[in-house]
């Protein structure tokens, strides 16, 4: 337990980069801006979810709130893994440095898959307590049923871990045969993303009953997670026994999976750790380049080749292009009964240019990219390039990235909406806005805040401070729009210009002033 | 004038401590010179500062007869710099990583074709630069960085423990390449903790403690009638 707890501490000093936290020259502003964040991180999901609590117990549906939070917060854990888990449990690379330490191999999961449980614990925890509070306000006194409920808590990650994790295996074994496995693993992943999602759909929207709402509404809960059924008042047996078979099976799941997958994780590791060994042919008939060509394409290359960066910075461009293939492809009332939007056109003549926004606004690897660079930093650093010429690279693939999506959605936008100019205007050109401050805030505050010393990817794409703050004031750029909608007498689209206009200022003046650096 | 000139170098970390303190040495066409210190004494500091990967505090730095805080890029056009664990882009192969370094010191298609040639052949790589630099071991990312050093012909090359992972053959080829750049009007600067080779291969040496430095000039001068690990030894105790 001790060598569990030693692995664990390790792990998260490591992972958080909390000595060179503490040992940063900017100590203070790191620690108020990862505070602020976490804080607003904090408040939004307590919010969130106490606000849905409480819609349910308002249509006296609050036996309701356990399952659901439940089933919310195991279906994030179930995603969340899945885009991480074979960067963590498998192919990290201390494993062959741990490997060679007199540990079991069962305390080395063990401490992997803790780590793993911890992050995904924080969003159980948050999801289970807030609604949970809302849940005992509403609910007559059970002291049993609640001690049980908040137990829980500790063992809702589990089952959701092991599975995201298997298939995160599935994923590994399937593109291990292939020549260029990191392609193959990204297609893969996506397609079991999908998978999750229409198998979640199907759950949600089968036997729904509309004149019985509770009914209704358990149904589309335990959908998504048919575990979160044990939440349920059942007349076969009590709450608080439902509960206990939860947990229980919870823990068993999850001793298990721990056993099967020491029994051959070494070749599991190996595989995930496997690089692409092709070859690309002689040095003939590659030309000479520009500077900034050469260092575009080594940027081009270096993202496609991160099955992290991929899967989780290029989500938001990969979800705008699958909506608008759909859009081309599909009769829009149909389009609007999937999404649950009576008037499509409506709808999205007045949303189209905010969607689009939110969704590049998702998609930032310029927040990682220099991180990105790790050991490899010196490279640049003693060439003779200028800053302004390395983050212009960086910031092109960005932009192109966005670029793919955002000329599709527009085509697909401008090709099946019924618009006026105005609305035609605004959905080409607030999405560009927002694509530019996104990729500049995300370079500028990653310029600041680098990290080279990284021995995992998923360090810098998706738990960095670049990263995590990126996402939340460019996602808070989108809301504000509509959040001032509600609050003042003015259009949403007229608030969006306002907003676009002004970020798109700010992300000018945080570029020169960016490049103006000697040092990167 | 002299190829490089460091004038009261100064560097001090985030947490206070003085990595290298008030150094001065000056580095001449022709010169092979061994930079020699214990481990922590402030090599790869300096060596760093040098070639623009830190910033320093006080001091100076100039490069060709240009200052690496007022014109970075004419310093780094003139100079190649080798890590002592020469991390490269993995997911490149070796003839990407040469041609991606050649297109950033804008070296023409003839002159990189001619170097790959000349020194892909003579550290025995030309058959492995087709593969990823992922699938290499140590000593073949070493000599593709060497290559990729070479690819501009620099007046001035600077290696941080070059010799670390090199199998003997490889070690004498860099040795002759190093020769062969000096006897061309270009300078090397080099760290090492291999005193031999300092002693054999140099024509001039300095050596730092704890970020000052205690000696710096000719080699026979600095050691005099004893060995250089005795003199080395003399000034570490």
């Amino acid at each position: 337990m001790n060598r569990i707890y030693l692995l664990l501490r390790t792990q998260i000093i490591n992972y958080f980069s909390l000595n060179e936290m503490k040992q940063s020259k900017n100590k203070k502003e790191m620690i108020i801006i990862v505070g602020l964040s976490l804080a607003m991180l904090l408040i939004f999901f307590c919010i969130y979810n106490v606000l849905t609590a409480q819609a349910l117990a308002r249509m006296g549906e609050q036996d309701l709130i356990p399952a659901y939070m439940v089933a919310v917060s195991s279906f994030a854990t179930l995603i969340l893994t899945m885009l991480r888990s074979n960067g963590i449990l498998f192919g990290s690379r201390d494993m062959d440095m741990l490997l060679a330490l007199p540990v079991k191999l069962h305390e080395l999961i063990s401490s992997k898959f803790l780590f793993m449980y911890l992050l995904n614990f924080i969003f159980s925890f948050l999801f289970m307590v807030s609604g949970g509070i809302v849940w005992i306000m509403h609910t007559p006194w059970d002291i049993l049923q609640f001690a049980l409920y908040f137990i829980s808590i500790f063992f809702v990650p589990f089952i959701p871990m092991c599975l995201a994790s298997f298939i995160g295996l599935l994923v590994v074994l399937a593109s291990s045969h292939f020549k260029n496995r990191n392609i193959f693993s990204l297609i893969f992943s996506f397609a079991a993303l999908g998978l999750i999602g229409y198998i979640s759909y199907l759950g949600m929207h089968s036997g729904n009953n509309i004149e019985d709402l509770g009914a209704m509404l358990a149904s589309q809960v335990t959908g998504l997670y048919p575990l979160s059924k044990l939440f349920l008042k059942h007349t076969v047996f009590p709450a608080s026994v439902g509960l206990g078979i939860f947990i229980a099976i919870s823990a068993f799941v999850f001793v298990l999976f721990i056993r099967l997958v020491s029994v051959k994780y070494d070749t599991l590791n190996a595989l995930a750790s496997t690089s692409s060994k092709y070859t690309a042919g002689g040095g003939a008939g590659i030309k000479k380049q520009s500077q900034f060509a050469a260092l575009y394409k080594k940027e081009f290359g270096r993202f496609f080749n991160s099955y992290m960066a991929v899967l989780n910075t290029g989500l938001g461009v990969i979800m705008l292009s699958l909506f608008s293939i759909c859009l081309l492809i599909m009769p829009l009332d149909r389009l609007g009964q999937y999404v649950g939007i009576e008037d499509m056109n409506g709808f999205l003549s007045t949303y189209a240019p905010i969607l689009i926004a939110a969704m590049l606004s998702l998609s930032c690897p310029a927040a990682s990219s220099i991180s990105l660079e790790g050991k490899n930093i010196w490279i640049l650093q003693s060439a003779p390039v200028s800053v302004r010429q390395i983050l212009n690279s960086k910031l092109a693939v960005n932009l192109t990235l966005h670029g793919f999506a955002y000329l599709l959605a527009v085509a697909s936008i401008m090709v099946r909406l019924k618009m006026n100019l105005f609305q035609n205007v605004s959905v080409l050109l607030i999405p560009i806005a927002y694509s530019v401050f996104t990729a500049v805030f995300g370079i500028a505050l990653n310029k600041k805040y680098p990290n080279y010393a990284w021995g995992n990817e998923m360090i810098v794409v998706k738990q960095s401070l670049p990263v995590i703050v990126t996402n939340m004031v460019c996602m808070t750029t989108v809301a504000l729009p509509v959040l001032l909608h509600w609050l003042l007498p003015v259009s949403i689209i007229s608030l969006a210009w306002i907003i676009a206009v002004i970020i798109f200022i700010a992300a000018i003046i945080m570029y020169q002033r960016t490049c103006r650096a000697t040092f990167i | 004038m002299p190829i490089l000139e460091i004038k009261n170098l100064t560097k001090t970390f985030s947490n206070k401590k003085k990595a290298v303190d008030n150094l001065t040495l000056s580095i001449e066409a022709g010169d092979i010179f061994g930079f020699i210190g214990a481990n922590g004494a402030g090599k790869t500091t300096t060596l760093k500062a040098v070639v623009g990967i830190h910033s320093f505090d006080e001091g100076e730095i100039n490069i060709d007869g240009h200052s690496i805080k007022k014109d970075p890029l004419a310093c780094k056009a003139v100079l190649a710099y080798i890590p002592d664990n020469p991390d490269l882009y993995e997911h490149l192969t070796g003839y990407q990583y040469i041609h991606f370094v050649a297109d950033l010191y804008n070296v023409s298609t003839s002159q990189r074709a001619q170097a790959i040639k000349e020194y892909g052949d003579l550290f025995e790589m030309t058959p492995n630069l087709g593969n990823v630099i992922s699938s290499y071991s140590h000593g073949m990312k070493q000599r593709t960085a060497i290559i990729s050093a070479l690819v501009h012909s620099p007046k001035l090359l600077i290696l941080d423990e070059p010799f670390v992972g090199l199998d003997p053959k490889a070690t004498f080829l860099l040795k002759q390449v190093i020769k062969e750049c000096v006897s061309n009007g270009g300078a090397i600067f080099f760290s090492t903790h291999v005193l031999d080779v300092v002693e054999k291969l140099c024509n001039k040496v300095a050596v730092i403690k704890t970020g000052k430095l205690i000696a710096s000039g000719p080699i026979e001068e600095i050691k005099g009638n004893q060995s250089l690990e005795a003199f080395f030894m003399e000034v570490e105790s």
